[in-house]
């Protein structure tokens, strides 16, 4: 048998190919080793990256970038926040890229039914917490399909509380009005006007509303605590109750008032809009959750004032109470390669240490956990949103309670009743008949 | 020439005689290599149309008779169409795209009287033909965020309006129906009249001088210039510009919708494409968003081909 004889090249050439030959599992190995650490987490705004009273501001500024570069640094991953539109462009970006697989692995998005219609894109959470990690985490009835707090079958982590949404206001004007909300703050709606009207004497516009909280604080407020909260919330949906009851025409009249003390266009005006009317004082007051906190302190200082939003009639079931709870969740796209590193990042962020750091930050919605103290709020506003927000008398969410077309219908109705196009009867009654139609299938 | 090298191996050069079955194929005729390279050359662009219009089209055919959420599918007949013919809200969008349609005729005149106008060479035409263009260049999205703010109840139209003594014109032009049209179709406009001067103009320079020379020697004025002879000379450009538009009208009404009203107050102002979107990525009920989407594509066809065939048989000389 002859060998061939090697030139120098040709051994050289060979013994490259065996090198790159030998490396390539290893090179393999440590890219699926790093494509394992990689983590894409969508936050559609609800996390704030944006100061709207300092837009110089960086997003490494924030609580989130720099909760995400703890959760890297301790865990070697490579975990990276991609912020994507808010309101319903959010379901609009998931829901597509879910259809395509192409998602994110972790995202935060509002609970109730706009998550869970998600539900076939989602990783069910039950069995990867633990009943004490349950336990100090508050409001999984927003997370699973029956709407109960000890459900098995959960679909994402109430990420935060939005305390209870209430009525924020300048104090400087509030008192040049002769208007109290310590001391004599309105009893019922009657009161209520009287109170705007003085406020609307003083030549600044009384409240600024926005599209989506003119319906779903104020008028959800008014309409919820007649019928006793979420029962009753739960029983318009499934057709026991109906729209047209004379209490629920009632309060949608008495709402469709505030329209004359409001900045004109609120079912057309953008949330950010309608809170800088506020804290360029030119208007008194608005509604909101505990996420204006930060930015309305900033620009008010201790002129910015919180208070709630007097009941529609002091006989209702629920009084001195409003709309919130937790409104967001963090949820698993079940299509996810990283599933355990993805519930890993949420455990971080719900973490005590990590809330303890958030709570301190000031950013955002309140906390929904139960071993981080109240005092730990820069703010004492968000203490007492801490405090009301675990009321009784604080209302979940209706919109996030109701199926997608009748929240959408709500909202397209609400437009016309607010601008005087159709009476409160025909609002209900036009409500009321989509979710009859919606029940029928 | 290829010829020439085979006859230079054949049996006559002294090569051997092949077996029929060895022989190399057929040679093919220039007719059918041309064809053969035409087919080859068009191939990409089939297969792109194929993959990126077609499969998607026939995607949604095939989803309309499903209750789709994007994961799961289940079929339903017809009861996507029965419900769409049946629902007010679909009936409503239409509306929008119709008024949009109805309102073509109008931006027709307006860009075939500015094209002239430019043509003719009016004092400023130097300066109008370098701004014409401009809002058709910007994005829908853009124009739309900015009218959104232009004529918010509060914004700059209205308190233009207040300041020069016409507070009686201030309205809520995003809060009611009309109103909200009327915003919608000037933007509408605004973005339309740079596509549709720039058409005409080009139309205007094919217009043969001689034409219209003779007509003004037959002592023809301005106006039966351009109704005798200018407007019969455009009849394709007029005809490709309606056709053009009305399409746009049915398909293309999203950006500036969504951006202006988001298809209030109410569903007053909803457009068809609008609704679909609706449906599909907020509602998640694909399956009947398909169906909305083969209703459009149906209404389009009918009314194109319609179009198509009217001016045919202005346009065509026998």
């Amino acid at each position: 048998m002859t060998y061939p004889i090697l030139s120098r090249r040709s051994m050289l050439k060979a013994g490259a190919v065996a090198g790159a030959g030998l490396a390539m599992p290893h090179v393999w190995v440590r890219r699926v080793a790093a494509q394992d650490k990689k983590l894409v987490f969508w936050n559609p705004g609800i996390l704030p990256v944006s100061d709207p009273n300092d837009k110089t501001k960086g997003v490494d500024a924030f609580y989130i970038s720099q909760a995400i570069q703890r959760f890297n640094e301790a865990n070697g991953a490579e975990a990276a926040m991609e912020v994507i539109p808010g309101d319903q462009e959010q379901f609009a970006k998931y829901r597509t890229a879910s259809i395509a697989k192409n998602g994110p692995d972790v995202m935060i998005m509002w609970s109730g039914t706009y998550l869970l219609q998600m539900k076939d894109f989602l990783e069910p959470l039950g069995d990867h917490f633990s009943p004490e990690e349950r336990a100090r985490i508050t409001g999984w009835e927003a997370v699973n399909p029956e709407f109960t707090k000890d459900a098995k079958d959960i679909y994402g982590v109430p990420a935060a509380s939005d305390g209870t949404t209430c009525v924020f206001y300048n104090k400087e004007i509030f008192q040049k009005a002769g208007v109290d909300p310590e001391g004599g703050w309105p009893k019922n709606a009657t009161e209520f006007y009287a109170a705007l009207d003085k406020l609307k004497a003083t030549g600044v516009t009384p409240l600024a509303l926005d599209q989506t909280g003119f319906v779903w604080q104020s008028l959800a407020y008014w309409m919820s605590q007649q019928i006793n909260g979420a029962q009753g919330v739960n029983e318009l949906v499934v057709g026991k109750r109906n729209f047209t009851d004379p209490e629920l025409v009632a309060a949608a009249d008495g709402w469709m008032k505030l329209a004359q003390y409001t900045v004109p266009g609120a079912e057309a005006m953008d949330t950010g809009q309608a809170y800088q009317y506020l804290f360029q004082g030119q208007a008194a007051a608005t509604t909101a959750g505990s996420w204006i906190i930060n930015d309305g302190v900033k620009a008010l200082g201790d002129n910015f004032g919180m208070v709630k939003i007097p009941d529609f009639v002091e006989t209702a079931p629920i009084v001195h109470g409003g709309i919130g709870g937790p409104g967001t969740a963090f949820l698993v796209s079940n299509y996810s390669t990283r599933k355990d590193l993805a519930i890993d990042f949420i455990k971080f962020l719900m973490s005590k240490e990590e809330q303890l750091k958030k709570a301190e930050s000031g950013e955002g919605a309140i906390l929904n956990v139960t071993d981080v103290d109240f005092k730990n709020y820069p703010s004492p506003l968000a203490a007492t949103q801490q405090q009301w927000a675990n009321e009784p008398s604080t209302i979940f969410w209706n919109d996030n309670v109701y199926p997608a077309d009748l929240t959408t219908e709500m909202l397209a109705q609400a437009q016309l009743a607010w601008t005087g196009q159709l009476t409160a009867e025909q609002f209900m009654q036009a409500v009321n008949d989509k979710r009859d139609a919606l029940l029928k299938g | 020439m290829a010829t020439g090298g085979a006859i230079g191996r054949g049996p006559a050069a002294g090569g051997s005689v092949s077996p029929p079955a060895a022989r190399a194929a057929p040679r093919l005729t220039l007719r059918q290599r041309e064809s053969l390279a035409a087919l080859a050359s068009l191939l990409p662009a089939f297969l792109l149309v194929g993959v990126v219009v077609w499969w998607p089209t026939a995607q949604a055919f095939a989803r309309s008779v499903t209750d789709w959420n994007g994961m799961t599918a289940r079929l339903v007949g017809l009861a996507n169409y029965r419900a769409i013919l049946g629902s007010n809200e679909f009936w409503t969008a239409l509306r929008t795209n119709v008024v949009f349609a109805l309102a073509i005729p109008g931006i027709l005149v307006v860009c075939l009287v500015v094209a002239v106008l430019l043509f003719e060479q009016v004092p400023g035409w130097r300066f109008f033909r370098s701004v014409y263009y401009v809002p058709t260049i910007l994005s829908a999205a853009v124009v739309g965020m900015l009218m959104r703010i232009l004529f918010a109840t509060n914004g700059p139209v209205n308190n233009l309006l207040g300041r020069v003594g016409l507070a009686s014109l201030q309205l809520p032009w995003l809060s009611t129906v009309p109103t909200a049209f009327v915003v919608l179709l000037f933007v509408f406009y605004w973005q339309t009249l740079g596509q549709g001067v720039l058409i005409f103009l080009a139309a205007l320079s094919a217009v043969p001088q001689d034409l219209i020379e003779a007509a003004t020697l037959e002592g023809a004025g301005w106006w039966q210039r351009l109704v005798g002879v200018i407007i019969p000379q455009l009849v394709p450009a007029i005809a490709y510009f309606v056709v053009f538009n009305l399409v746009w009208a049915f398909v293309g009404l999203f950006a500036i919708v969504y951006t202006v009203t988001g298809g209030g107050p109410g569903y007053g102002t909803t457009s068809v494409d609008l609704y679909i979107y609706r449906k599909a990525f907020e509602q998640g009920q694909l399956g009947y968003a398909s169906a909305l989407s083969v209703v459009l594509f149906l209404i389009v066809l009918v009314i194109s081909a319609a179009q198509v065939r009217l001016f045919d048989r202005y346009t065509t000389t026998d």
